[in-house]
């Protein structure tokens, strides 16, 4: 199993205060290693580059909506793998479903208590299976 | 009793900053009142400026923000499905609602 500093977690959010948020978050779970991106039609690409253990998608992104993201990667064999949490302000049942049905691991509505959302990620990340995690790649 | 909150001091400066840079852009949306009238830029700048607000006040311990802007995005929400005009009394209520998140803001 990696330990926490060895976990790559890719960030979409256009919200400043919301990714230094989640970046805190992150980071007092002891990861250093975060991406973001505030354009949905940039997550693929880099989940296909930069092939992180985690992902944390908005909903509601400028150039590509989440749900379209979400299904972009898991419809391709390289980013299939990737789990990926919603966290997002829509919050309907249908939306929860939508998401749900097209891959996500887990959908966090915002406003949300952000000791909660650590404890998901943490419990998350020291679940993953090592055989199943995504090539590390260089970022050690 | 719940989990003790995460002490969230070593950013909320920063969020505080944030916030009313969010609550300026806000009030020049407001200002061009004829382009949130016609659904231009303006509105589509006050939709999601008080979706974000909603989403993160609350988080960070505001939740009298969060309340103010659900109230906010419900009324542009309404306008864009037309379930509301874009009248004098709407404008002065968002103006009304952007003042009091200032409050929120200035301690």
């Amino acid at each position: 199993m990696r330990d926490a500093a060895h976990h790559r977690v890719l960030v979409c959010e256009d919200d400043p205060a919301m990714v230094r948020i989640f970046q805190f978050l992150l980071r007092q779970q002891g990861i250093r290693d975060v991406m973001t991106t505030a354009n949905g039609e940039e997550v693929a690409p880099l989940a296909r580059q930069h092939q992180p253990s985690l992902i944390l998608l908005d909903l509601m992104l400028p150039g590509k909506d989440g749900v379209g993201v979400l299904n972009e990667l898991k419809t391709n064999d390289e980013t299939r793998q990737i789990p990926v949490i919603i966290v997002s302000g829509k919050e309907s049942q249908e939306q929860v479903k939508q998401a749900m049905m097209a891959g996500a691991i887990d959908y966090v509505i915002k406003p949300f208590e952000p000791m909660e959302l650590g404890i998901r990620i943490q419990t998350f990340l020291d679940n993953l299976n090592p055989q199943s995690m995504p090539d590390a790649g260089g970022f050690h | 009793m719940g989990e003790p909150a995460l002490d969230l001091s070593e950013i909320m400066d920063l969020y505080k900053e944030d916030a009313k840079r969010m609550i300026g852009q806000m009030r020049f949306a407001l200002s061009r009142w004829s382009e949130v009238q016609q659904g231009g830029p303006a509105r589509q700048e006050l939709r999601k400026l008080s979706h974000q607000m909603r989403g993160s006040g609350r988080t960070y311990g505001f939740r009298q923000a969060t309340r103010i802007c659900k109230a906010m995005e419900n009324i542009v929400v309404k306008l864009e499905n037309n379930r509301l005009s874009a009248n004098d009394r709407v404008q002065k209520s968002l103006q009304a609602k952007i003042d009091r998140l200032a409050v929120v803001f200035v301690a």
